[in-house]
């Protein structure tokens, strides 16, 4: 922008318009006092020279002599500024004058007063000539004084210099103002990019949301597809359970009756160990790698496996030795191997097997150490085509409802993740396989969880411990009953949170908490437990619940909890864990 | 005296053009732009001459221009000094019958030669047209102007001092410095 349109558009600041006119203004009146005092001191010098040359010719003047006068005159002309000079007797006649080149003699003086007189570009002094007071004639000269130009050159360097300060102090603001436009602009998209961040960091919020619903409802789909073969291993547990306490009651022998209990107590068990997985597999958790052993995770998995794939079909582990360790999420792990087997599952109509193999790999064509798992079926297979897609995300050969087609792009996606990746190779007919190369970790292994619970009788409780049984439902708290007193505890029972509280209150003398988390009214179990830390904080605390969802939070808040369904050994030692003492003693 | 002043006056004349002539002798013809030329250096005199206090009676006394014998100027010396002033006094003129009567004149032209002392603060002018007695001032007519002669021991005798520029203008100073 120009200067111009700056002072058009107001944008320029008062204090520079101000310095400007300062400026001017003091340039302005140097220039005028110096010519002043420059005049003055012209005409002071020329009425010297007039007065010296009125003095010294009055008695040539006075006494007619010409030659005189003449001479005093000329004496005049060592001045070069002085143009003409001329001297008048009192009758106004000439007397003598020199004028240099060009220049004509000065006129008869019009009045006889002195006078001083500028007159375009001249200085014309006039003085009477007296003597002792008595009037002899007129002296005048005229000198040059500087012309305009001459006077403009003297003041050019001035100009000059102010022209440039103006300048400068114009340019300064010019800049400043566009400095000042630009800092506004920095500001301006300094808050627009904030804003743009932060909108980016929601959404990236937002999108892990998403993933981890997606992983969520990816587990929630493979244990769907799980279902029918776990709800088949649950009727046969079922019935070895039903079939076990019918016959209970129609013998009375005690060594078949043993039998027919410990039978029972097997069924029992492995069902209870098969919800536990399912429901450690279904738990929302966020991602997270560990260090595995590969052999290790798969062998935990292998009962799920085997009980939600049919009978006809048979797993086969061949399990490498000394197998390196990987870094990957467990869960998603599992929700892989989970994937591909019910993919393989459904591509044996019939009766098949499916082999799990695990191996090193070692570095190679600058691939780096990897570790191999590749879950082979006898089914159908696939052509070629249906190959390049297998992992494309909602790909699915299934009818309708049967899957979303997100099985084998999690597969794919959790080995990428990993830094690893997925292959398929397929041939019809043959059947499939389904490979994952993971890079070898050289961490040490995560700390796995601890081992199954001890088997034996149960320990026994202090006779004198008081335990508060918080559980809304009525034939859970008696079953948890009969295990308490069992173990040696004294028990009260409340339905729920609010009378958990009353009961604290009034009763008192409670050891231990043991309360269920999902319970009706405003108070649930995670709430009370909160409450009761903050009203008797010495007071312990165990929770427990089936529900995935609500342990999860019981366990970030850092709650004791026991995950249902439980035994009696599993009660005993959460109890005894929080009591921080052994129950039923050394 | 008058009378006789004129018809001398007359006779002089012819005296001055015939004597002109031969250029000898200390007369000259008078003309009447000469002796108008006089009448006003008698009166711009005035202005070059610095008189001691007491040469006048007070602050406002004039200075007398004084003709004493044969007068050549007349009316013209009367005009010459009209509203003229020196040293702030007016210029009076005068015509005293005798030396004696002289007193109290500050130039004091001699129209004829005299032997009498002339009064104090009086500056005596002589001209050698009239006679080859000099005063103070001595008017000669030099190369066709009119100039003068200046003689200081007169003038000192008079108690009277003279302005350096009209000594410039002298053609001869006696008993100066130079």
């Amino acid at each position: 922008m120009t200067i111009f349109s700056a002072f058009r558009r107001g944008r320029f600041p008062l204090l520079v318009l101000f310095s400007l006119f300062s400026l001017l203004a003091a340039g302005l009146a140097v220039a005028v006092l110096s010519e002043r005092a420059i005049r003055t001191q012209q005409a002071s010098q020329a009425e010297a020279q007039a007065d010296l040359l009125a003095s010294a010719v009055s008695g040539a003047l006075a006494f007619g002599d010409r030659k005189a006068a003449q001479d005093y005159v000329d004496a005049v002309q060592v001045n070069p500024d002085v143009l003409v000079a001329a001297v008048y007797d009192d009758q106004d006649r000439l007397i003598a004058s020199f004028a240099r080149g060009g220049e004509v003699a000065l006129p008869r003086p019009r009045r006889h007063a002195a006078a001083t007189l500028y007159e375009d570009g001249y200085l014309r002094v006039i003085r009477p000539v007296e003597e002792s007071g008595q009037r002899i004639g007129m002296a005048g000269i005229r000198l040059r004084v500087d012309s305009p130009s001459q006077r403009f050159s003297r003041y050019a360097g001035l100009l000059v210099i102010l022209g440039f300060s103006s300048l400068v102090v114009a340019i300064l603001a010019v800049a400043q103002n566009a400095l000042r436009r630009a800092n506004r602009e920095l500001e301006r998209r300094a808050e627009a990019l904030s804003a743009s961040h932060s909108l980016l960091e929601q959404q990236m919020a937002e999108r892990e949301k998403v993933e981890e619903a997606l992983r969520q409802s990816q587990k929630m789909e493979a244990i769907g597809r799980l279902t029918g073969g776990v709800a088949h291993d649950f009727n046969n547990l079922l019935m070895v359970a039903s079939s076990g306490i019918e016959l209970l009651e129609r013998t009375e022998d005690p060594k078949r009756r043993a039998m027919l209990s410990e039978g029972v107590r097997q069924a029992v068990a492995r069902g209870s160990a098969l919800t536990r997985q399912l429901l450690a597999f279904s738990r929302s958790a966020p991602l997270k790698s560990e260090v595995l052993d590969l052999n290790e995770r798969v062998t935990a998995l292998r009962f799920l496996l085997e009980r939600s794939l049919r009978e006809n079909i048979q797993v086969i582990f061949e399990l490498g030795p000394d197998l390196w360790a990987v870094e990957a999420d467990p869960g998603e792990l599992e929700l892989a191997l989970l994937n591909v087997a019910v993919n393989a599952r459904d591509a044996m109509p019939g009766s098949g097997s499916l082999t799990i193999a695990t191996r090193n790999l070692a570095a190679e064509n600058g691939d780096e150490e990897a570790v191999v798992i590749e879950i082979t079926d006898t089914g159908t297979g696939m052509s070629e085509d249906l190959l390049l897609r297998v992992f494309e995300p909602f790909f699915t050969t299934k009818e309708v409802g049967r899957g979303t087609g997100l099985g084998l792009s999690q597969v794919y996606g959790f080995a990428r993740s990993s830094g690893g990746e997925a292959n398929i190779r397929s041939s019809q007919g043959v059947g499939t396989t389904i490979s994952l190369r993971l890079p070898r970790s050289r961490k040490p292994l995560s700390a796995t969880k601890a081992g199954p619970s001890p088997s034996g009788a149960p320990p026994m409780a202090p006779q004198d411990c008081r335990l508060l049984l918080v559980e809304d439902d009525d034939a859970v708290a008696a079953s948890v009953g009969h295990m308490l007193r069992d173990l040696g505890f004294t028990y009260v029972r409340a339905a729920s949170a609010a009378q958990a509280l009353t009961h604290l209150e009034t009763r008192g003398g409670f050891d231990i908490v043991f309360s269920d988390m999902i319970m009706p009214g405003a108070m649930d179990g995670l709430t009370l437990a909160k409450e009761i830390q903050r009203r008797y904080p010495e007071l312990p605390v165990v929770l427990t619940t089936g529900y995935s969802q609500a342990a999860a939070q019981a366990s970030i808040e850092r709650y004791r909890l026991l995950n249902k369904p439980y035994g009696i050994h599993d009660l005993a030692q959460a109890l005894a864990q929080a009591l921080r003492r052994p129950i039923g003693g050394a | 005296m008058a009378r006789s002043g004129a018809k001398g006056r007359l006779a002089l004349i012819v005296i001055v053009t015939l004597a002109c002539l031969p250029r000898a002798g200390p007369s000259a013809a008078q003309t009447s732009l000469e002796s108008s030329v006089k009448a006003n250096y008698l009166v711009r005199f005035t202005a070059f001459i610095d008189w001691p206090g007491w040469a006048f009676h007070g602050a406002q006394s004039p200075i007398a221009i004084c003709v004493l014998g044969p007068d050549p100027f007349g009316a013209t010396l009367d005009r010459a000094a009209v509203d003229q002033t020196a040293h702030g006094r007016s210029l009076v003129i005068r015509r005293p019958a005798s030396m004696e009567a002289a007193a109290g004149c500050h130039i004091l032209f001699l129209g004829a030669a005299t032997a009498a002392t002339p009064p104090p603060g009086a500056l005596t002018v002589t001209d050698a047209s009239v006679s080859a007695q000099r005063g103070a001032l001595h008017f000669v007519v030099s190369e066709g102007r009119v100039r003068f002669h200046i003689d200081l021991r007169a003038s000192a005798r008079q108690g009277l001092a003279l302005n350096s520029r009209l000594l410039n203008l002298a053609l001869t100073v006696e008993g100066g410095p130079r």
